[in-house]
């Protein structure tokens, strides 16, 4: 690797060590960034060669906070997009070859596999067409465009979920949902509800963003949650990330606040954009969590009681696939259901697990006061 | 046709215990093919379909067997459009078979990686009667230094748990035999379900040795996950509506008992009714306990046989049931299973 | 403005004063205009929960926040939308049902006709049979009693009370002839002693300016905040009330949106704000004392208040002097009644309280006859017996059976304060169980902080916890311990909001939810949702502010998650509360909701002083236990 690059990759391992780079939608585009430049700045002629490459960086960027899994959905559906490149490049030879080769269904991880032909030996010696460089590199700025635009494929579609005179809940602060509900606000009239999420408070943030925007936003502690469900027709989260089950890692209170529309048979939208979208499944319910500071729990004025008592104060919360009812993404909106679908369609089966021992090991354990 | 499919299937599995039914359909088909005298087209797929028939209507319990059966067929007639040499091409089919043989094994490695991390250190799972892949995964797991303790059900018809529970403990997995029956008694304690599986259906459902549907519904009304492991040759077309729409059900599954077995257990009662005579008779040379003992024991018995045969084997139990699928093909919720099939049979 | 059209909003009981002046009586609570607001009200109900405002007269849409705080004094309770003469003037339908309803209260301001009807009327309308449907301020008091501590309750209650006791007399009021000369002479020797307690504190003397003055909102004792809270929630709606016409729809548009009050919960009483001056002048200082606290959250939990309210009766029984021409039993529901109503205005009344008072009013009503200082040493007793054996006994019994369910190894969660089970881990602790306990606590109160510092200076392993971490805590339970504000007669558990969040999350998991709670605050009313009666507490709480950050400002949070990059793009939220602004914002609201109810779904046990019982047997206990405690 260039000396350039190496300093590059290092800076924003730093930054996402010292979470100074946070949220699933920066960290997306910084990593994608790096990626263009990894890509076009070093030598490569062998497609191996190339996936080693891009499969290192993100290896360590992963490693610097494995609990931005948007940075390992980045580097997966980069690598998917060369293989893919390669893909087609070889099967343009092929055709020229014009060999025996019964190609019927090509996703790799179909049960015809199981009898037909599998793994092509490696043609490392086959001669790669000059324009596959400019293919990658075009493709991958084609997901950074997407990446810059998915607010507003998202936010399009708010008209079609929000009717007049609704009641939302949503708990916490989430860009995604924010747009959302703005743009649903300049054609329908409707009510927001917004729970707080102590102790980030966050949730007061969206609500005078909201109120701002004219939408008639009340601000609830989240102890009311539960009392004010029954009246509630829509409960719209955001998320920091979705697992390949449907489930949701999201802010802290989500899952509280699922459970209770659940009970009241209330629908559970999620907007997110595909980048959140990672192929790992929740192991653990606690694999993805973040612990935080618990000075904002028990400050530091409680110093007698802070010797005595643990205090937990988890960043985010998992949300079970069977309390969500629907995913708004920017390719439309899919039930939990479809999920596994859309990770075949944007990532290699062979990616999923390059990075699982990392992400499994380095949890964070839970901090003691 | 001097090949009998039939024989060679049983021996193959009488051989190697290990061999799951699928995998054993497909080799006895490949062995078929090797023995294949046919010359034309036609005539090869018919004694193909034909065999994998006789398979099929040779077990009770029939639905893994046809899942290999189907997915061998399906393979053959796919391929059979763009024939040049039939030799050759026969010769394809059985060097595709049996590397498909041998891969067999290699998936079971494969689910039990991909399970491998659901299996969280110090947690309570609790399995059904006795799978292979589940075993495996549970052993993998054991050799990764987990620590887990394992409830088995006893499941009273193949003593599965049993086999289950030695091989477990073998791999220094604590392990407990429950009764079928008390699946609802220790599911507050389980982390997770995890059952193999005999066949996985169209839309994702499960069908597997009896007392799956059950542990489902227990598993489900305690919010518990409940994961099933299937290798995917035994992903199967079938769509089964409810219990009593699998193959494996005819008229005479739990049926009640008609008459002729009224008159046994009245003869019976009339031996009971009798008894105190005997008994007086009996009290006196004999030790009485035994007698009466044998008694109850032989009417059981009898009863046993007489309704065994009517009591099904699997049962069916729906996707919405399942958290979620370990296969080969990587880890399915139930619609990946229906995404799977539809593209092989499309 | 007609000075009448200002008291209708916030004194509307103005009506009953007008005859028959009294501190007491003119002391606006607005759950004694009940029966009026609620009728008046109910032909609106019938479209739109929101419409309160669209029948209202608006003012011009330049309105701007500021002409609010200028007219924000003046609040009024929004039903009340007819002026007085609408009301009382007009021979309308409506009016004349609020004719029927008034009639009782006008003829309960007697002292003695209010014993006897009490007693006829009261036994058909209400439960218990001492109830006082009739006077204005029993009307205040009788609704929590019957219904709870929510002016919803009393509404309905009161309404449906005045409706039934109307009917069955002729329609018209008794009025001053229909009385007997004994009544007649001593309500003038009552407002002899009002007019001359009036001039002390130098009021109108006459009634009924005297009762107009005391209903603006800075005179006298209105419960109507000072002017710097004006804005808050009454604010809005006194702009509303004020606006003469102009009711094009898109007035009345901008007016709902300037209004604070969230259109969920508009029947609810705004929050209260209780100083000093809002005590009549004639209350036993134990009494205002108590409920000043009780506004201030110092004095906070059932039980607590309950006691505290026994106690300050008790204290003003003890002092009390018998007027003339009376005897202490028969006088002593009237003497308490301006009390009960005082400390509704403090606080919505707890339902603990409720019927610790409905008890003791029984007592008074069942002691007609007995001589003054038998009555007095009776009813110390009483209050003394009650507190012994309803809550302190009630309490051990609750202990000493909660011990059995708690082992060795157990993990028991348990939300916010309550004093039973604060009561019950200690003594477990105490009995040298070893157990670990996470105590979850949410805003603005942070109750369970207290309870916590209680455990960790006991010795018990705790871990603290906020809310929103609950489905995260949860997997590490295997019990749920939690306090009940009152136990309703459909098994739900009305307790502190979050609650059942608590609840629904260990039900998810089935694990056991055990409920402390004495009987005593068992409440024969029945709820479906939190919407119906709840309290509405001050939403200035929620704003993270200096004074209200308790100690978690949220920037120092954001600070350590978001690490100085990214700071700079939240950077407009400053140091003080994000929300701080809230009250200029137009679309903005806070809702501060103090009560929930949980499902009895959720519940696996109630542990009373009575045994172990399913929550849905709460009318059981209703029906054949209580009967037999109160003998």
């Amino acid at each position: 690797m260039s000396k350039g690059t190496n300093d590059l990759v290092d800076d924003l391992v730093a930054k996402l060590k010292r979470r100074q780079l946070v949220g699933s939608s920066t960290v997306a585009q910084a990593t994608l960034k790096l990626l263009i430049v990894v890509i076009s700045k070093n030598n490569w002629s062998k497609p191996n060669e190339l996936l080693n490459l891009v499969k290192s960086v993100g290896q360590k960027l992963i490693e610097a906070n494995p609990t931005e899994l948007a940075v390992g959905n980045i580097v997966r559906r980069v690598l998917h997009v060369i293989r893919e490149e390669y893909r087609e490049a070889e099967a343009e030879k092929d055709a020229n070859l014009n060999e025996f080769q019964p190609a019927p269904l090509t996703t790799s991880s179909s049960m015809y596999n199981l009898l037909g032909e599998t793994g092509s030996a490696s043609k490392d010696n086959v001669h790669y067409p000059s324009s596959l460089r400019s293919n990658i590199i075009q493709e991958i700025r084609e997901i950074k465009d997407d990446l810059e635009n998915i607010y507003d494929q998202i936010k399009n579609q708010a008209s079609l979920h929000i009717h007049s005179n609704e009641i939302i809940m949503t708990i916490g602060r989430s860009k995604t949902v924010e747009e959302f509900l703005k743009m649903a606000a300049s054609k329908r009239k409707f009510q927001v509800l917004v729970a707080e999420s102590a102790p980030s408070y966050s949730g007061q943030e969206m609500a005078l963003e909201l109120s701002k925007a004219g939408i008639e936003t009340t601000v609830i502690p989240d102890s009311a949650v539960f009392a004010v469900m029954s009246r509630v027709n829509k409960v719209i989260l955001g998320t920091h990330a979705v697992l390949a089950n449907g489930g949701l890692i999201a802010i802290s209170g989500s899952h509280m606040m699922a459970s209770a529309a659940k009970h009241h048979s209330i629908p559970v939208v999620v907007c997110t954009g595909l980048y959140k979208l990672s192929p790992l499944y929740p192991y653990d319910e606690d694999s993805f969590n973040v612990s935080m500071n618990p000075d904002s729990i028990l400050g530091f004025e409680e110093g007698d009681l802070i010797e005595k008592v643990t205090v937990t104060n988890p960043y985010y919360d998992y949300v079970s696939p069977t309390l969500v009812d629907l995913f708004l993404t920017n390719q439309g909106g899919h039930p939990p259901s479809y999920l596994y679908r859309l990770i075949i369609e944007n990532y290699d089966p062979n990616d999923q697990t390059f990075d699982l021992s990392t992400m499994a090991e380095t949890l964070p354990k839970k901090q003691r006061a | 046709m001097t090949f009998e499919i039939v024989a060679h299937y049983k021996k193959l599995l009488l051989d190697s215990p290990e061999l799951s039914m699928p995998v054993a359909a497909i080799e006895s088909l490949v062995e078929l093919i090797r023995h294949s005298k046919a010359t034309t087209m036609s005539e090869f797929m018919l004694s193909i379909k034909d065999a994998s028939q006789q398979l099929k209507s040779s077990v009770r319990n029939s639905i893994s067997l046809s899942a290999g059966c189907d997915l061998f067929v399906r393979f053959v007639t796919r391929n059979s459009q763009d024939v040049a040499d039939f030799e050759t091409w026969k010769g394809t089919l059985i060097s595709r078979g049996q590397r498909f043989v041998e891969k067999a094994d290699a998936c079971r490695y494969k689910i039990a990686e991909l399970g491998l991390p659901f299996i969280k250190d110090g947690s309570v799972v609790l399995i059904h009667a006795h799978s292979r892949v589940v075993s495996l995964l549970l052993q993998r797991a054991a050799e990764n230094h987990k620590r887990f303790k394992v409830f088995v059900t006893e499941s009273s018809q193949t003593q599965g748990g049993i086999r289950s529970a030695k091989v477990l403990r073998a791999a220094g997995i604590p392990t407990t035999i429950i009764l079928d029956a008390a699946v609802g008694y220790v599911i507050d304690k389980v982390d997770m379900v995890l059952v193999g599986a005999e066949g996985v259906v169209e839309n994702g459902g499960l069908i597997n040795q009896i007392g799956s549907y059950q542990m489902a519904i227990v598993a489900k009304a305690a919010n518990k996950p409940f994961y099933a492991v299937a290798e995917s040759y035994k992903f199967v077309r079938l769509f089964p509506l409810n219990q009593y729409d699998l193959p494996t059900y005819n008229a005479d599954t739990l049926s009640f008992q008609e008459l002729n077995i009224d008159y046994d257990s009245k003869s019976n009662d009339a031996a009971l009714a009798d008894s105190p005579t005997s008994l007086k008779k009996a009290s006196s040379t004999a030790s009485p306990s035994t007698a009466t003992s044998q008694t109850a024991l032989h009417m059981k018995t009898s009863e046993d046989q007489a309704s065994q045969g009517s009591n099904p084997l699997v049962d069916y139990t729906p996707p919405n049931y399942i958290t979620l699928l370990f296969t080969d093909l990587g880890v399915l919720t139930p619609s990946g299973v229906s995404d799977e099939l539809i593209k092989l049979y499309l | 403005m007609d000075p009448k059209k200002k008291t209708v909003g916030f004194a509307p009981d103005n009506d009953a004063s007008s005859d028959i002046p009294s501190p007491g009586s003119s002391n606006n609570s607005s759950a004694a205009t009940s029966p009026v607001s609620a009728f008046s009200n109910t032909p609106d109900l019938d479209h739109n929960s929101n419409s309160n405002s669209r029948s209202v007269g608006s003012s011009s849409s330049s309105t701007a926040p500021k002409s609010i705080k200028s007219s924000g004094a003046r609040s009024s309770y929004e039903p009340m939308k007819s002026s007085y003469e609408e009301q009382w003037g007009l021979a309308d339908r409506v009016s004349q049902k609020a004719h029927k309803m008034a009639s009782p209260r006008e003829g309960g301001q007697f002292p003695k006709e209010g014993g006897k009807k009490e007693g006829k009327q009261g036994g058909k309308t209400s439960g218990l049979g001492i109830q006082a449907s009739g006077s204005v301020t029993s009307g205040g008091s009788d609704g929590p009693h019957s219904a709870g501590p929510n002016s919803a309750g009393s509404q309905s209650g009161a309404a449906a009370a005045g409706q039934k006791g109307g009917a069955q007399k002729p329609p018209t009021a008794p009025s001053q002839k229909s009385m007997t000369k004994a009544e007649r002479r001593e309500l003038q020797e009552k407002q002899k002693a009002e007019k001359a307690a009036r001039l002390a504190s130098g009021l109108p003397a006459s009634g009924k300016k005297a009762a107009q003055v005391l209903a603006q909102p800075n005179s006298g004792f209105s419960p109507n905040p000072s002017k710097s809270l004006a804005t808050s929630f009454p604010g809005a709606e006194a702009e509303k009330a004020m606006a003469g016409g102009g009711e094009s729809t898109n007035q009345t548009k901008r007016r709902e949106k300037l209004t604070k009050e969230i259109g969920l919960f508009a029947h609810l009483d705004p929050p209260k704000f209780a100083n000093t001056a809002s005590a009549p002048k004639d209350l036993h200082p134990a009494v205002v004392n108590v409920g000043l606290q009780m506004a201030q959250f110092k004095i906070c939990g059932a039980n607590a208040r309950c006691v505290a309210t026994m106690s300050a009766f008790r204290k003003a029984i003890q002092d009390y002097q018998t007027p003339p021409n009376t005897t202490l039993s028969r006088h002593m529901q009237t003497y308490l009644n301006p009390h009960i109503s005082y400390l509704v205005t403090c606080r919505p009344m707890a339902v603990s309280m409720g019927n610790a008072i409905r008890y003791l009013k029984y007592e008074i009503g069942k002691n007609l006859d007995l001589p003054d200082e038998d009555a007095r040493a009776l009813f110390l007793e009483k209050i003394d017996n009650f507190i012994r054996d309803r809550i302190t006994m009630a309490d051990q019994v609750i202990t000493s059976l909660g011990l059995q369910k708690i082992q060795d190894g157990d993990v028991i969660l348990t939300y916010a304060r309550s004093s039973v089970v604060q009561g019950l881990l200690l003594a477990a602790h105490a009995k040298g169980i070893k157990f670990k306990v996470i105590v979850v606590d949410s805003r603005p109160r942070f109750e369970g902080k207290q309870l916590l510092r209680a455990l960790a200076t006991a010795g018990v392993p705790c871990t603290y916890v906020l809310l929103t971490a609950i489905g995260h805590v949860m997997r590490e339970v295997n019990k749920v311990i939690l306090g009940a504000h009152s136990l309703l007669s459909n098994g739900a558990l009305y307790s502190r909001a979050g609650t059942a969040v608590v609840a629904m999350s260990a039900h998810e998991r089935k694990i056991p939810v055990i409920v402390c709670c004495e009987t005593y605050k068992f409440s024969d009313r029945v709820q479906l949702d939190s919407f119906v009666q709840n309290e509405i507490g001050n939403p200035d709480e929620l704003v993270n502010d200096a004074n209200n950050n308790f100690g978690h400002s949220s920037t120092r949070w954001q600070e350590s998650v978001r690490g100085g990059l990214s700071s700079t793009t939240n950077g407009a939220t400053g140091a003080a509360g994000v929300l701080s602004g809230w009250k200029e914002s137009r679309d903005l609201k806070l809702l501060n909701l103090l009560y929930d109810l949980t499902p009895s779904e959720f519940v696996t046990v109630v542990i009373t002083e009575v045994g172990l019982i399913p929550c849905t047997s709460v009318p059981v206990i209703l029906r054949e236990f209580l009967p037999m405690m109160q003998q």
